[in-house]
Formats: C-alpha cells, sequence, structure tokens
C-alpha cells in the first residue's frame, strides 16, 4: 500500500475533529494522550517532534496532534494552526516557577487568528502531586474569565490516575459539535 | 527416550538457528541498504536546489515507510512460526518503531521546505502505518503484561501539608523539615490554601541536607511519604541526599557546585533547569535537562533523556557511578523493585541513560553537547 492508497482511503471521513494539543514541555501531553488511550505511561521520552492519536470517542473520530513543547520545538507549533476544531492547552499545575512562561505562550496562542472558532479547553494538569495549584488558581492567574473570544473551559486532571481526562475531552466533544454540525 | 528427546532438541534447535540465520541476514541486508540511502541522500543534499532537497527528502520518507510496510507483510507471513520468533518480532518492531519515528523527526526538521501538502500526507501516513504496527502487533506478539501502576495513598493523608510555605514570599533560609508538621491540622481544608505552595529546598550555601531531614524522622515518617512532589532550587555548593520512598515528581532550578543523590526512586520526571558544575545521581521515568553547563548525570531512567540548550554534559550509569565512589551499599534495590526499576539485572530500560536526545543537535553523528564517560 502506497502512499496515495492511504491516503485515499483516509479521506472518506465523516465527523473527524482535528485537535491540537499544546502546552509547555513537561506539561503531560503526551502522557494524556496515552493514558486516555489505555496505553503504558510509564516508559514515556519527551517529545521529539510530534505524536499523532486517533480516537474513537462516541460516533466521532479524534485526531489529536500532540507537539512538543520544548523551547526549541515551539517556533514550529505554527506549523500546526491550520484547521483545528479545537485547542487543549496543557499545563503542569506543580510548575509554578513557569507558570508566567506558561501564561505568555498562552497569551501568544489566543491571539492566534487562526483559531478563531476554535474551541479551548485547559487542562489543570498533575493534580496528583501535592504542588499542585487548582483549576481556579489558575484560572485565575492566566486571566481565563477575561477570555471571551473562545468558548474555553478549565479541567482539573491527572495524566497519571486517569482523573478528569474523560470529562474533558467530553467537553471538547460536545462543544464542538453544538457548533459545527446539525443535529441530524 | 532420552536420546528422542535429544534429537527433537537438536531438531528444534537447528530449526531456531536457520530461522535465526535467516533474521540476522535481512537485517544486515536492511541496515546496509539504510546506510547506503542516507549517504546517497547525504551527499546528494549538499550541492542541491532547495526543492531537490524536498524530493529527496520525500524518497527517504518513502523508503523508511516502505521499509515498515514490508516488514509489516513479513510478519503477517511469518506467524506460523512458535514462539522462538518472539525475539525477532520485538526486534522488527523496534525497528519499525525506529523508522516511523524517524520519518516523524525528518519530517518536523524539513517542514520549512515541504510543502504543506506534503507535510499533511506524510503526517496521515505516519498515522496509517503507526495503526497498522499496533494492529499487527495486537495480533502476533503475546500480550505483554503491563507495567505496575501506583497504587495512590488515600488522598486524606496526601492533602497540602505545606500550608506554610507560599513560595513567592520565602526567603527560606529555615530549616526544610516544616514542610512536614501542619498534617494534622487542616488535611480536609486544602481548598482554603494560599495560592501557590510548595515543598521546596531552596536558597542554601555550603551546606549538606537531607530530605527527608534525619532529625525528624521518627515523628513524621508517616508524613514523608506522602509527599510526592520535590523542588530544589538557588543552591550553591550544597550536597542534597534525597531517600524518601518515591517521588513522583521533582524538579530543580539554579544549582551551582552542587551534588544531588537519591537513594530513592522517582516514579515520574525530573525537571532539571540552569545548574553549573553540578553532580546528579538519579533514577527516574523521565529526565529533561535544560541550560545547564558541565554536570555530570548518573542516572537510570525508563526513556531516552533530553538535553536542551546544555553544553558539556557528562552521563553515566547510576548503579556504575555509585559503585565507583564506594557508595553502592546504600542502594537498596528492594525499594526500587517496588516501584519496577530494576537496577541490578539487564533488562530493556538498563541502556537508555545512553540514549541521550539533543534538541540542539538534530545530525546523526554524535552532539557535541554531551558524551558518555568513559
Amino acid at each position: 500500500m502506497g502512499l496515495l492508497t492511504v491516503l485515499k482511503k483516509l479521506k472518506q471521513k465523516e465527523k473527524e475533529l482535528r485537535i491540537l494539543m499544546l502546552g509547555l514541555d513537561n506539561a503531560g501531553k503526551t502522557t494524556i494522550l496515552k493514558k486516555f488511550n489505555g496505553e503504558d505511561i510509564s516508559t514515556i521520552s519527551p517529545t521529539l517532534g510530534f505524536n499523532i492519536q486517533t480516537l474513537m470517542y462516541k460516533e466521532y473520530k479524534l485526531n489529536i496532534w500532540d507537539i512538543g513543547g520544548q523551547k526549541t520545538l515551539r517556533s514550529y507549533w505554527r506549523n500546526y494552526y491550520e484547521e483545528n476544531d479545537a485547542v487543549i492547552w496543557v499545563i503542569d499545575s506543580s510548575d509554578i516557577r513557569r507558570i508566567d512562561d506558561c501564561k505568555f505562550e498562552l497569551k501568544k496562542l489566543l491571539e492566534e487568528e487562526k483559531f478563531a472558532g476554535a474551541s479551548f479547553l485547559v487542562f489543570a494538569n498533575k493534580q496528583d502531586l501535592d504542588g499542585a495549584m487548582t483549576s481556579e488558581e489558575i484560572s485565575k492567574y492566566l486571566d481565563l474569565e477575561q477570555l471571551n473570544t473562545h468558548h474555553w473551559e478549565i479541567m482539573s486532571c491527572s495524566a497519571v490516575t486517569g482523573l478528569g481526562l474523560e470529562e474533558g475531552i467530553d467537553w471538547v466533544v460536545k462543544d464542538i459539535v453544538s457548533r459545527c454540525f446539525v443535529l441530524d | 527416550m532420552d536420546g528422542n528427546n535429544k534429537n527433537d532438541d537438536d531438531d528444534e534447535k537447528s530449526k531456531l538457528d536457520v530461522v535465526k540465520k535467516q533474521f540476522q541476514e535481512k537485517e544486515k541486508q536492511r541496515l546496509q541498504s539504510k546506510l547506503e540511502k542516507r549517504e546517497i541522500s547525504n551527499k546528494e543534499q549538499i550541492d542541491q536546489s532547495s526543492s531537490n532537497i524536498a524530493s529527496e527528502t520525500l524518497l527517504l520518507i518513502n523508503n523508511l515507510s516502505d521499509d515498515i510496510e514490508s516488514r509489516l507483510n513479513e510478519i503477517s507471513n511469518y506467524h506460523d512460526v512458535n514462539d522462538n520468533k518472539i525475539e525477532y518480532l520485538k526486534e522488527s518492531y523496534n525497528q519499525m518503531e525506529e523508522s516511523l519515528s524517524e520519518i516523524n523527526s525528518i519530517t518536523t526538521m524539513s517542514s520549512h521546505i515541504l510543502t504543506s501538502y506534503d507535510v499533511k500526507s506524510i503526517l496521515e501516513n505516519i498515522d496509517s502505518l503507526k495503526k497498522q504496527i499496533d494492529k499487527s502487533k495486537e495480533k502476533y506478539m503475546p500480550k505483554q503484561k503491563l507495567s505496575l501502576t501506583r497504587k495512590k495513598s488515600t488522598k486524606t493523608t496526601t492533602t497540602k501539608t505545606s500550608s506554610s510555605l507560599p513560595i513567592i514570599d520565602q526567603q527560606s533560609n529555615d530549616d526544610i523539615d516544616k514542610n512536614n508538621n501542619t498534617v494534622d491540622n487542616d488535611s480536609n481544608n486544602n481548598n482554603k490554601e494560599p495560592i501557590f505552595n510548595l515543598i521546596n529546598i531552596r536558597g542554601f550555601k555550603n551546606k549538606e541536607l537531607f530530605y527527608p531531614p534525619s532529625k525528624d524522622e521518627e515523628i513524621s515518617s508517616n508524613d514523608n511519604n506522602s509527599i510526592n512532589d520535590l523542588f530544589i532550587s538557588d543552591l550553591t555548593d550544597c550536597t542534597v541526599i534525597l531517600n524518601m520512598k518515591v517521588l513522583t515528581a521533582l524538579k530543580i532550578n539554579n544549582l551551582k557546585n552542587c551534588i544531588i543523590r537519591a537513594y530513592a526512586p522517582i516514579d515520574g520526571s525530573i525537571f532539571i533547569d540552569n545548574c553549573t558544575n553540578s553532580i546528579f545521581s538519579l533514577v527516574s521515568r523521565q529526565i529533561r535537562i535544560h541550560y545547564c553547563i558541565d554536570c555530570q548525570f548518573n542516572i537510570f531512567v525508563k526513556s531516552n533523556p533530553i538535553i536542551e540548550g546544555s553544553k558539556q554534559i557528562k552521563f553515566s550509569s547510576y548503579l556504575q557511578y555509585l559503585q565507583l565512589e564506594k557508595l553502592h551499599h546504600l542502594v537498596d534495590n528492594q525499594k526500587f523493585k517496588e516501584f519496577s526499576f530494576h537496577l541490578d539485572s539487564e533488562n530493556i530500560d538498563s541502556n537508555k541513560w545512553k540514549l541521550v536526545n539533543d534538541f540542539d543537535w538534530i545530525q546523526q553523528k554524535q552532539s557535541p553537547n554531551w558524551s558518555l564517560v568513559e
């Protein structure tokens, strides 16, 4: 099977959602994906480039793009900005030292016009850690309340325990669907 | 009887040998053609216009993906051989995953010369290959036992016990052991915490520090185990010995001339930033090293270590280093095994410490920023 055949096969699709997952390095993006997909999370290397995971959730096919968050990779982020239905921003809730970096990158992202109309979920990850800030604290610090350009939601979660992951994905899917699909 | 058995055994063995040879032969051929292709494309890339580079890159990617597909086909043809082939299957899947990640990185690194259509197609192709590999794995590989998931201790004891330490205002010249004393008071009250709590060891000069603090051990040995998250920062000329039960996360920032040594596993990630001339001996699932200069890392890790913005970094094996320093008697292997870190036996994690990825070095040859300790 060559590249083209694969492509053609993939073209015949419906109810397919494209979701971009970003955040600083060490936020737990890949771990969230793997955990949600039921894979082993104990041997994940820092993402060199990106991963793509396709998940079936209810009757929707989610193409989730997990882009590495290292400083060196952040300038490549904008290569992935086209045609996303939703953006998931992942935060290491225990990383107080870099919360300002996080705020800065998030602000840049939110100003990006290519995301106009995309749903916006913030995962306050690593809630299993004792030093984790709560989602309320984070929301306050990142000025999320002021955000009126997107549908947004913040969700506490822990990729290690699985807490909150499904609720988050559920919100994303429901929000996209309520905007994009007419019920049939 | 014995003779028969022996014959059977011999038979088995010779069969096995044949299969082994076949596989080895194939691996050799593959490797050679891979190298040749790479060499050709390397040579050609030197004096080509960017559009040619793009098509070469595409060719390279195509070759890799063809390779994966042919392996997949092969495996589906091989499936009637018995369990002798597990080794080869493993090898084959490893190779495939390697190729896939190579495609992945080539694509990222050359995304500026490829058209966005190409990138998109490649990505979709990667996706589909990955699925095929997973499917084939599921079909032909025996089910692996999932590695251990950690049992969480009860939430009431793990709630934030450190309410007295708002990091932002803290000048922190006090002792570190005060973290552990407040557990009884407000274990149900964690919503009312001030913003930004963190357990931390911070702001010391020329000291030897122990975590958990040894003089407190009798009083609060239970509490120590419930704290799973540690932040070490702004130390100069210090030695820090970590000897808790386990941590889930460790963050380190801004150390100079320090020694950090853990006699317990970090069953999660380690994030190290802005350190100079320091020596770290650590065991963890993941380790990220950023903006460090002239540091040595003696580690056992379950995934590839990465460095970014760093120079003069040396890597060594955790156990070997401690043996060298005559400190290995302080390592309790059982303690590590409990969290499935098998330090003392040869296994798939034993050599991960050598497989360092440097985010500032995309070439095939060795990065000048790090080296292994001889």
